[in-house]
């Protein structure tokens, strides 16, 4: 009787022990889920980012082509990635850079705006200066947002050999 | 007509401004200035026809929030021109006015 209960005894420990092993290793791999998917929403903002200046750098070429239909298309395209951008992804964007994002959305409207005023007529060269002005002072934050990410995903390991 | 708590937000903003901490933008359109706070409000800055200044809020789906005028806070005033004069790059133009050493005319100058 006293070996069973000493063989019993022996196997609650070792029952016990693989129970902490385990709950350890389980909660070692939630944190290492979390932890992917962290970089992996980073990774999308990044991705995000780099499409608006993609496009962003087309809308630059046809204000300069005054091709006033491609501007309005390439503008609908950004604001609906940035606007996307900042409603899904504003926790992995400082203050600083997401009000960037959401003013470059503004001076982008903006171009919007201008560009279907002048598309019927001549454009003057003061006006498309600062057409141009504009587009470069979003392109500026657009740009500044996504150093910021790429940055925090360099530091958080998202180059780890993907 | 514009509450007392319009006019501290207008007090703030020109504060602010005048710190550095928030970065005004000039829009494509005529006298026309943006920025935006806390993740979400848009502020935007505008002299209308009349020369009157306007600074207006709106949320994060573009509903319009509120409006001062400077015939109602003459502050608002101050903060556009302090914003334009930023926008422009006013000081940095008279720094280097005041800067530049004197043109000396030399002979090859004169054409004759």
């Amino acid at each position: 009787m006293f070996w069973l209960d000493l063989v019993g005894t022996i196997a609650s420990v070792l029952g016990l022990g693989v129970s902490l092993y385990v709950l350890g290793v389980a909660k070692d791999v939630r944190d290492a889920v979390a932890a992917a998917q962290v970089v992996a929403r980073r990774r999308n903002l990044a991705e995000e980012l780099d499409q608006v200046s993609s496009k962003l750098q087309q809308l630059g070429n046809f204000l300069q082509q005054e091709e006033w239909v491609a501007v309005q298309i390439r503008i609908d395209e950004i604001l609906a990635i940035c606007k996307m951008a900042a409603t899904r992804w504003s926790d992995h964007l400082s203050m600083e850079h997401l009000n960037g994002v959401l003013t470059a959305v503004t001076l982008i409207q903006s171009i919007a705006t201008r560009s279907a005023e002048v598309s019927g007529r001549e454009v003057s060269p003061a006006e498309k200066k600062r057409l141009t002005r504009t587009h470069l002072t979003a392109s500026g934050l657009i740009n500044s947002a996504r150093g910021e990410v790429r940055r925090e995903e360099e530091r958080n390991g998202g180059n780890d050999g993907d | 007509m514009a509450t007392e708590k319009d006019i501290a937000l207008v007090q703030f903003i020109l504060d602010s401004t005048k710190n550095g901490k928030i970065q005004w933008e000039s829009t494509a359109l005529d006298y026309e200035f943006t920025t935006t706070f806390k993740g979400k409000y848009k502020a935007m800055l505008e002299r209308g026809p009349s020369n009157h200044c306007h600074l207006s809020l709106y949320n994060e789906a573009d509903e319009y929030l509120l409006s001062v005028s400077d015939s109602e806070f003459y502050p608002v005033a101050d903060l556009y021109e302090m914003v334009r004069r930023k926008a422009l790059n006013v000081d940095s133009v008279i720094d280097e006015i005041l800067g530049s050493p004197p043109t000396k005319i030399s002979d090859d100058d004169i054409p004759f």
